[in-house]
């Protein structure tokens, strides 16, 4: 009989093919035979002859599946023929005479065989008649079933038992009694037990040096085995009690007791996929108990996987039939005795199964979900301290990373966060900080609005021991080196540039982070300003012990939320008429000390940020906070801005901020005239002289400031013509002192080409005082410009940039002449 | 006393994880529908009996598990088939564009003779589902069994019995012709001579 190992795949194919054809031919004869009625029993014998075939030894699975198909298809010609012949029959009696005959005379039949599987076809159209004594029937086919033993012929014939009277099966169990649905019930599990004795024997069978060959057949072989549960699965007369009482613990049995992998593995899968939903749920218990006591090779955490699956796609379908939840606490306890009977039990396949049981009970909305994740939680705190390797921390990112899929993430700023910040707290910095990434996202992608200091505390909690840590793993030596020097060397760059790759990218990372945080911190908003206030200073603690870099990049950001808290306070003081100046002061001294720490790690923001105060005090009216944010700016400006280009930059920057400073210089000239004094000797300090030069006449207009009038509320359609400037400031000597300044300044450049564009520029500029009617800007003076302009383009040739734009400002002196009758006195050629 | 011959014709239903084959078959055969999901292990068929044009046939629908996994002993089943229907979820894309792999593997592992003229049908199921739902339009997969060979194609809901006896009476039609047509051409005559003299097996292998 183990010949077979001996075959090789060719010799294999070649019996194959021969039994088809002599196969396809018996069917034929028998076909013909059976056509013409007289002939049964030579069919009978055709069909006996195809039959034999199924007696080989030397097929594969697949290859005997070839075979089964052809005849299965070939015997139901039989079956046809004998039904017909037995409804073409008037006489009841006298068919059943004729199948009880037929049955009989089949036994005599030479080979097993044949005679099994004739046995089953006349036996199982006997079923469908009224008067067979189908218990007898039934029972005669599962005994003589058993004459049978190889286990690949008998899971064939069994197989075949099970797919001829499944219609009798399904129909019968669907319209009898419950006596009826009991017998066909216990020949279903009759016949399961049977074949997946034989089916588990196969693994013995043979040398040992086949076993991988045997398991390659066996996994072949399953869904045979699997067929009976299949038909099980379609009675419909099976309610949930005779699930769970009687059919699931039969089965179940089998299964734990054959201690078979490959069977475990495979007809606890197919338990979980064909039986309907309701049933798994109600059959938890029971199904989870019999997964502890599984050989050890079964893989639990993908039926663990399988089952969860199921029931995830069961209640997004029937979202309102499924809402008790309380069968996850099957689950909790099930892991629960996992662990307990089972120590060593994985950490990894552990967290899987935490991690489906956590997925499965965020689908569910129900109040006491968090009670059971909180468990989850804990569960994995419990199972890491049983661990004696502190590495296998990071296995359970999986469960922390379960706060992706809350329902409704308000909820994370609520629960009950105990088991998960000790859990969070036990992972390397490089899991914290993936974390509080995914707090910040899920806040942000929810548009969450943090408006009190819990859900502030709750938040930063988790920040702190990552993203905000001081000693994070991140933060290395190698940068606080470089931070030391960093900003008391003019090359600061070079000093990054030789920073290698991998401390790069960890900048990156932390300025992704810092970047993150800002985010966050927009979202913090209480539109009480009590409050709101309470937050930005929490804020602000949590900062001030936080790392430096931090501080360094979120610092602007918590700046402009307090600016912004300080508009609101104006815009209530407005209404109320009652500005508290004392509380808007400490909250603009909060700021310069904030302004204060990233000063010299970032000089220019920090002048950008003294600015934007100064623009914010002053439209208050708090002058002396307005001037001593200039201040602020100067000595930054001074100590801090090195380079010549961003010290030209921020003086035109601070020249512009100081022209908009119309509160100043209405209730504080003098602290003003201070200020602009200080702007325009800072031009005269720039190294480059066209800097020098610019900077200079830019700041003649810090003594002749113009203010809009803010009227014309009502007239929209003639507001153009009302708006006539409100002088607040007026000073043509220091206006006329700047730009002879910056003429001389142009005229001793040697490079004239550049001299040329600045006299124009100056031109330009005192074109616009004239119109404006300051006196020392005088038609003569114009003159003068133009002449001294025309003449260096006779010197030195016309550069055409140069003198297309000197073209376009006398172009635009002519087009003034109609409007001002003045301008005809310039002389333009 | 004897009535017509009854001919049998063998169909194969094919299709992704989860389209409604089970549904289809069970809606046409029992008219039964079922919300409850069970996956289909290995194959399994209906017979269903039925008239066309006064002729009694009964046809054996097979029906198919969508997931390899659990089709482990291989398809030999889809040998000897008359008709084949390709079935495909109208909200899934995914089982929209299989379809013609379905098929290639069906006529490569049936071992059709002649593969141009073999009875498919196509049949987009769950158009019961809210029009938002759905993935591929009437056209597209018109278009799809226009170049597969003009197949016939039909728009089905298992849930509601929407157009199921229509597909399935032109199914058990193209399935008739071309059981017609394998008769005619009898493949089995060839084999029939080698094994004139049979009567060899009186022994007992067990």
């Amino acid at each position: 009989m183990s010949k077979q190992s001996s075959i090789t795949p060719q010799e294999q194919q070649k019996l194959l093919d021969n039994s088809i054809s002599i196969i396809k031919s018996e069917i034929y004869q028998m076909r013909k035979c059976l056509d013409n009625k007289h002939k049964l029993m030579d069919a009978l014998k055709h069909a006996s002859n195809f039959l034999n075939e199924l007696r080989t030894s030397s097929l594969n699975p697949k290859q005997y599946y070839e075979l089964y198909i052809l005849i299965y298809d070939g015997l139901n010609y039989l079956t046809l023929y004998l039904k017909d012949n037995g409804n073409n029959n008037n006489n009841n009696k006298s068919n059943t005479n004729y199948l009880i005959d037929l049955y009989e005379l089949i036994q005599y039949a030479g080979n097993i065989i044949p005679r099994l599987y004739l046995m089953i076809t006349i036996g199982s159209i006997y079923l469908n008649n009224k008067d067979a004594p189908i218990n007898e029937v039934m029972n005669d086919m599962l005994e003589m079933c058993k004459g049978v033993q190889n286990p690949i012929r008998g899971l064939f014939l069994r197989y075949y038992l099970i797919q001829r009277t499944k219609n009798y099966l399904i129909n019968s169990a669907s319209s009898n009694d419950d006596k009826t649905t009991d017998n066909i019930i216990n020949f279903i599990i009759n016949n399961f037990i049977e074949m997946n004795k034989l089916w588990v024997r196969l693994q013995f069978q043979g040398h040992s040096s086949e076993r991988e060959k045997r398991i390659i057949e066996r996994n072949e072989l399953k869904i045979l085995v699997g067929s009976n549960l299949v038909i099980l699965s379609q009675l419909d007369s099976i309610n949930l009690k005779k699930y769970n009482e009687l059919i699931l613990p039969e089965i179940l049995k089998q299964i734990i007791n054959c201690n078979d992998s490959i069977a475990q593995n495979y007809l606890l899968d197919v338990i979980i996929q064909i039986f309907p939903d309701n049933f798994q749920i109600s059959s938890l218990k029971i199904f989870l108990n019999s997964l502890l006591m599984v050989n050890m090779n079964v893989n639990i955490t993908l039926l663990i996987n399988s089952l969860i699956d199921r029931l995830i796609h069961y209640k997004l379908r029937n979202n309102d039939i499924l809402n008790d939840n309380s069968f996850l606490n099957e689950f909790i306890k099930f892991i629960k005795k996992l662990n307990e009977m089972n120590v060593e039990f994985s950490i990894n396949d552990y967290c899987l199964i935490l991690n489906e049981i956590l997925k499965l009970s965020l689908i569910f909305n129900n109040d006491d979900n968090y009670e059971i994740i909180n468990l989850i939680y804990q569960l994995s705190i419990e199972k890491y301290e049983l661990s004696k390797d502190k590495k296998d921390s990071d296995k359970f990112k999986i469960i922390l990373k379960s706060i992706k899929n809350f329902k409704n993430f308000q909820d994370f700023l609520k629960i009950n966060d105990e088991n998960y910040f000790k859990l969070f707290n036990l992972q390397s910095m490089k899991v914290k900080n993936e974390i509080s990434n995914i707090i910040i996202n899920k806040i942000i992608e929810n548009n969450i609005i943090i408006e009190n200091e819990d859900e502030l505390d709750r938040v930063f909690k988790y920040f702190n021991k990552s993203i905000l840590f001081k000693d994070g793993v991140l933060s290395n030596e190698h940068i606080s080196d470089t931070k030391l020097d960093l900003f008391g060397e003019i090359n600061n760059k070079t000093t990054k540039l030789s920073l290698d790759d991998n401390d790069k990218s960890q900048k990156d990372m932390k300025f992704k982070n810092n970047l993150k945080i800002s985010k966050f911190i927009n979202f913090v908003y209480n539109k009480d300003i009590n409050i709101q206030r309470k937050l930005l200073e929490k804020i602000e603690n949590y900062l001030s012990n936080g790392n430096e870099e931090c501080q360094i990049d979120i610092i602007p950001t918590l700046i402009y939320k307090y600016m912004k808290l300080l508009t609101d306070m104006k815009s209530i003081s407005n209404e109320e008429e009652n500005i508290d100046v004392k509380e808007m002061n400490k909250i603009f001294n909060k700021i310069s000390k904030l302004i204060e720490i990233i000063k010299e790690a970032e000089p220019i923001e920090a002048i950008r940020l003294n600015l934007d105060n100064a623009i914010l005090s002053n439209s208050i009216n708090l002058n002396n906070i307005t001037y001593e944010y200039f201040i602020e700016t100067f000595i930054i400006y001074e100590e801090l801005i090195i380079e010549n280009k961003i010290q030209y930059e921020s003086l035109i920057i601070i020249i512009n901020t100081l022209m908009s400073m119309d509160n100043m210089i209405i209730n504080d000239i003098e602290e003003f005239d201070k200020l602009i004094l200080k702007a325009t000797l800072y031009g005269s300090r720039l190294m480059k002289k066209s800097d020098q030069c610019r900077a200079i006449y830019k700041s003649s207009h810090l003594w002749w400031i113009n203010k809009d009038s803010e009227e014309g509320e009502g007239d929209d359609d003639e507001g153009e013509e009302d708006t006539t400037p409100i002088t607040l400031k007026r000073d043509d000597k220091r206006v006329l002192e700047c730009l002879q300044k910056s003429l001389r300044i142009a005229d001793s450049i040697s490079d004239r080409n550049i001299a040329i564009e600045l006299f124009i520029e100056i031109l330009n500029e005192s074109v616009y005082y004239f119109i404006h009617g300051i006196e020392s800007v005088s038609i003569r003076y114009l003159n003068g410009l133009i002449e001294l302009i025309s003449n260096s383009f006779k010197e030195n040739g016309r550069s055409e940039i140069q003198y297309g734009y000197y073209e376009r400002t006398l172009k635009y002196i002519k087009a003034q002449r109609p409007i001002d009758s003045r301008f005809f006195d310039i002389v333009t050629v | 006393m004897a009535g017509q011959k009854k001919t049998l014709l063998k169909v194969i239903i094919l299709g992704d994880t989860e389209v409604g084959k089970t549904s289809l078959m069970q809606q046409f055969i029992n008219g039964k529908f079922s919300q409850q999901y069970k996956a289909t292990i290995g194959a399994d068929f209906l017979p269903k009996d039925m008239i066309i044009d006064d002729k009694n046939i009964t046809m054996q629908i097979w029906d198919t598990a969508g997931q390899e996994r659990f089709q482990s002993l291989g398809v030999a089943f889809y040998r000897g088939s008359d008709c084949c229907v390709l079935v495909y979820d109208v909200t899934n894309l995914k089982s929209f564009e299989n379809l013609t792999s379905w098929r290639d593997e069906f006529l490569i592992q049936a071992n059709i003779k002649d593969p141009d003229n073999f009875p498919f049908i196509i049949i987009g199921n769950k158009i019961d589902l809210e029009e938002g739902k759905r993935l591929i339009s009437t056209k597209k997969a018109q278009a799809l069994s226009n170049s597969l060979g003009n197949l016939p194609y039909f728009e089905t809901s298992a849930k509601e019995s929407v157009n199921i006896d229509q597909a399935f009476e032109v199914v058990a039609r193209c399935a008739l012709k071309q059981e017609e047509i394998m008769e005619f051409n009898d493949d089995y005559t060839d084999a029939v001579n080698i094994n004139v003299d049979d009567d060899n097996y009186n022994n007992c292998a067990c």
